[in-house]
Order: C-alpha cells, then sequence, then structure tokens
C-alpha cells in the first residue's frame, strides 16, 4: 500500500505548485536569449557567420559596429557563444519573455570602434584579450602595431617590404630580445 | 404518499434543490481532493456552478435534427432519472414511501448507465462506440452483485419498501449486501480503477467524447446526481438508526454522503485503471461472491443465527 502512503504525503505537504510570480528554478547552464558585453566585442562577426538561423548580425559602420540580435529567431543553440574569440558573448540563465511579435525582442547594440594609435581613425577595438591570445611571444615594439588600423597594418607591411627589398635593410625581427 | 410530500421530495429535498448543489459540490470534493493527494492546488469550490454556466452559454454543434434530440434527450433523461432516484431515499424516519419503491429505485439508477450506453452510439464517434461497448459490457458485470445484493437485502426485511428496509434491524446480511453496494459504487461512478467506459487519454471521454456545450453540461449534472443518488443509497441503507429529526437525519445523511466521496476519491487517486476482463473478473468473483453469502444468508436466516 505504498501509494497511499505517498497519498498522505502529499496531502500533508500541501500543493506543490507555484503561484504566478514564483517560479521553478532555472538549471545552471541554461540557454537563455543571448546577451553580450559590447566592451569586450571585437566586431569581428564570427558568431553572425556561424548563426544559421540569422539571430545574430554584425553591420559595419564607419565608426562603429552594430550588433543585431533577435531572439524570435534564435533558437538558443549557443555556438555563437562558443566561437566567440573574446568570450564576450553569454546566454541569459531565464527564457525569454513570449510575445507576439517576432521582432519586439530585437536588439541593438553599438559597439564603438577607437581611435587608431598611428592616423587616428576609427578602427574595430583590439582587446587585451585577443591581443594575449593572438601576438603571445611578440616583441613590444611590433605589439604596438597590433592595435593600428587595416590601412596602418597596410602601409607598415609595404614599407617593411620596401626597406628590405630595395634598401637591403634587416627586417624587424618577430622575437627582438 | 401526498402530492404536497411528492413535490417536496422531487423539488427540495432530497430533489433538485438539495441535489444540485451537493452534486457540484461533491463533483468539486472529489477534483479537490484527488488534486490535493497529487500535490496540485485543485479548483475552488464553486469550479462546477461556473463550469456548468459556461458549458450552457456555449454555441450549440448543428448536427442532423434526429441526432440532436437524441444528444440533447439522452443526458435530460439522465438528469431527470436522477433527481427521481434520490425523491426516493427514505432519509429521514418520516418518509414513507410505497411498496415496490425499491425496484423503481435500482430503475432509476441503471437510467444514467443506459442513457450513456445510448449516447455512446448515438453520437456515432468511434471513441463513444468503445466506450458505449464497455460501459454496456461493465454494465452487465456489476448489475449481477448489485442486483443480487439488492434482493436479498428485499428478501431479509421481507418488503419491496425502502423504509423497510433501512428500518430492518443490523445483521450479516445488511451488512454484506451494502458493502457489495459499496464495491459497486465505483463501477457505476466509473472512478478508477473502474473508469474502463469513460476511460480518459486512452478513449477521450468514451461517450461523451463528441458531446459539447449544454449537452456535456447535462451529462456532468447527470453525473454529479449519480454521486449523489449513489452516495446516499448507500448512507441510507448502510445507517441503521434514524435521529427521529428532520434537521439531524439531514445533517448524518450529508455529511456521511461527503466522507464516502473522500474514500472513493482516495480509491480512484490511489489506483489506477483495470483491464475491462480484470473489472469484471473481479466483480464476478468477489462481488458476485459476498452477494451470494449475503443471499443465502438471506434466504436462510437459521444459518446466521447459528454462527452466532
Ligand atoms: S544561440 Fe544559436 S541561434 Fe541563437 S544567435 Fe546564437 S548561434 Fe544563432
Ligand atoms: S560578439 Fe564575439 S563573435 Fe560576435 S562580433 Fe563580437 S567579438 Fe565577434
Amino acid at each position: 500500500m505504498n501509494i497511499f502512503s505517498v497519498l498522505l504525503k502529499n496531502l500533508r505537504m500541501g500543493p506543490a505548485t507555484l503561484r504566478f510570480p514564483e517560479e521553478v528554478p532555472y538549471p545552471k547552464g541554461f540557454h537563455g536569449p543571448v546577451k553580450i558585453h559590447t566592451e569586450k566585442c571585437i566586431c569581428c562577426g564570427m558568431c553572425a557567420y556561424v548563426c544559421v538561423s540569422g539571430a545574430v548580425r554584425v553591420a559595419e559602420h564607419k565608426d562603429n559596429c552594430e550588433w543585431v540580435y533577435s531572439p524570435g529567431l534564435c533558437t538558443f543553440c549557443g555556438k555563437c557563444v562558443s566561437v566567440c574569440p573574446v568570450e564576450a558573448l553569454h546566454m541569459a540563465a531565464k527564457s525569454a519573455p513570449s510575445y507576439f511579435n517576432t521582432k519586439a525582442l530585437d536588439e541593438v547594440h553599438l559597439v564603438p570602434y577607437s581611435p587608431c594609435p598611428e592616423c587616428g581613425r576609427p578602427t574595430p577595438p583590439v582587446r587585451e584579450v585577443l591581443r594575449a591570445k593572438a601576438f603571445k611571444g611578440v616583441a613590444p615594439n611590433v605589439l604596438v602595431k597590433s592595435l593600428i588600423c587595416q590601412r596602418c597594418r597596410q602601409k607598415d607591411s609595404q614599407r617593411a617590404l620596401v626597406s628590405i627589398q630595395v634598401k637591403g635593410e634587416p627586417p624587424p625581427s618577430r622575437s627582438d630580445k | 404518499m401526498s402530492w404536497e410530500k411528492v413535490f417536496f421530495a422531487l423539488l427540495i429535498f432530497p430533489g433538485l434543490l438539495y441535489a444540485v448543489p451537493t452534486a457540484w459540490l461533491m463533483l468539486w470534493l472529489e477534483r479537490k481532493f484527488r488534486a490535493r493527494m497529487q500535490g496540485r492546488i485543485g479548483p475552488p469550490f464553486y469550479q462546477p456552478f461556473f463550469d456548468f454556466v459556461k458549458l450552457m452559454a456555449k454555441r450549440r454543434v448543428l448536427r442532423p435534427s434526429f441526432d440532436s434530440i437524441f444528444m440533447m434527450g439522452l443526458p435530460l433523461v439522465s438528469v431527470s432519472a436522477g433527481l427521481l432516484a434520490l425523491a426516493l431515499l427514505p432519509i429521514s424516519s418520516d418518509s414513507r414511501g410505497f411498496a415496490g419503491d425499491l425496484v423503481l429505485l435500482v430503475a432509476f439508477l441503471e437510467v444514467p448507465s443506459l442513457c450513456s450506453v445510448l449516447a455512446g452510439f448515438a453520437s456515432r464517434s468511434i471513441f463513444g462506440q468503445v466506450g458505449a461497448t464497455r460501459e454496456a459490457i461493465l454494465s452487465i458485470t456489476y448489475n449481477l452483485p448489485f442486483l443480487t445484493a439488492i434482493v436479498a437485502l428485499a428478501y431479509s426485511a421481507q418488503s419491496l419498501r425502502l423504509v423497510d428496509i433501512a428500518a430492518s434491524p443490523a445483521g450479516g446480511v445488511r451488512a454484506l449486501a451494502v458493502l457489495t453496494i459499496c464495491l459497486c459504487l465505483p463501477v457505476k461512478l466509473r472512478i478508477n480503477p473502474f473508469s474502463v467506459s469513460n476511460a480518459e487519454q486512452e478513449i477521450y471521454s468514451g461517450p461523451a467524447t463528441e458531446f459539447s456545450g449544454p449537452q456535456l453540461a447535462m451529462w456532468e449534472l447527470a453525473h454529479g446526481l449519480e454521486w449523489v443518488a449513489l452516495t446516499g443509497l448507500v448512507v441510507c441503507l448502510g445507517l441503521t438508526f434514524r435521529t427521529g429529526t428532520w434537521i439531524g437525519d439531514f445533517a448524518i445523511y450529508t455529511s456521511l454522503s461527503l466522507v464516502l466521496v473522500i474514500l472513493l476519491t482516495i480509491l480512484a487517486t490511489g489506483t489506477a485503471r483495470l483491464k475491462i476482463q480484470q473489472a469484471a473478473r473481479f466483480y464476478w468473483r468477489w462481488g458476485m461472491g459476498l452477494s451470494l453469502v449475503a443471499l443465502i444468508l438471506g434466504v436462510f436466516p437459521d444459518i446466521e443465527r447459528f454462527i452466532r
């Protein structure tokens, strides 16, 4: 007669139902809507590239980039979060609220560009995390070059090429210790 | 029985005015208690009433005219049969009844089941038909012990009057017969473990599958009245004494009926649905056994005296 002791226990404990504002705690690692830390993002567009449902779009402008997210399209797969090289993305620990209109929850975040240390033009920001990852063991005089804009970088490499091939100077070494 | 008394019994107590709210109360109690035992909150006590009002206000589904006559008529017949059965119950000690009212009561109690069989077939839904077939088979299985128990009661009281049976002295026959009737309650009310004919989640709701709106409201009401009538029957036949005052009888009758509802709910919540063969075997083995013993004791009262 085990079932009757279960019933009696339920009766004694009262209903387990939660009234509306209360809710069941979300489990650890729950895949909610994607959130961005704009101060970490480098506008690389990887998240938009891997998102099969087109929920994330990254649009580059003159002095900032736009990170657009539509939870209404998102499948909460977490792919964008896992590919972001600078860990700028994470997933909320709660599910998205329900809306009739898929566009109602759309979010637009602007990631401001930082000025190029050489020419001063706005350029997609380069964060410390990325520099630590990508320029590991690189000489400090080269490391400063990691912050410059694409144009300046091209100019720089052309100048280096000229100095090596035309003037016969040795190239700036990679590990100039 | 004078005409005023008949009208009082039919329309006020234990008829319409008393039975309908009590039916809703019982339906609520069953749902609430079941919910609480399952760790849910359950409906507020006015829920069956609101359900009824809401169903009554719903649009009727258009059907061929003969079908709609059937589909509205059958639940109405069930409701009236429930009310008539209730009016016959010898609740207070000053009710007189008439010779043969026992037979009439048994007939009225059987009407809802019969109507639901007819309704299942009339609705032309396959789920309704499966449910109706099961209901018909079950009705044969449980009526055997049920009727045997009634015969045993009538024989030992030497009367077909309900008042005489209720007033007859308590004894082995009466205890066994009432126990058999109790055994038949879950199947007559179509609750677990004998909810074979209206098996929800299996054949939707059996005979009532195609019913909606006011027709369904009437079925619900008929079901509630069945609860009132059947628990009332057990209380009337099982209780050997009457307080003598009208209000005392009323209080005891109502509270014992509600206790019975709670017991049945516990049974329904704690068990799972049986197969139709298992249900039939149960009634033919245990129900029949019990009622046969009651009948033998009723026919040969010497045996009981000998055992004592
Ligand atoms: S979680 Fe999946 S579907 Fe949602 S934005 Fe990221 S990659 Fe796209
Ligand atoms: S969020 Fe991450 S992956 Fe997406 S653009 Fe920014 S840095 Fe790249």
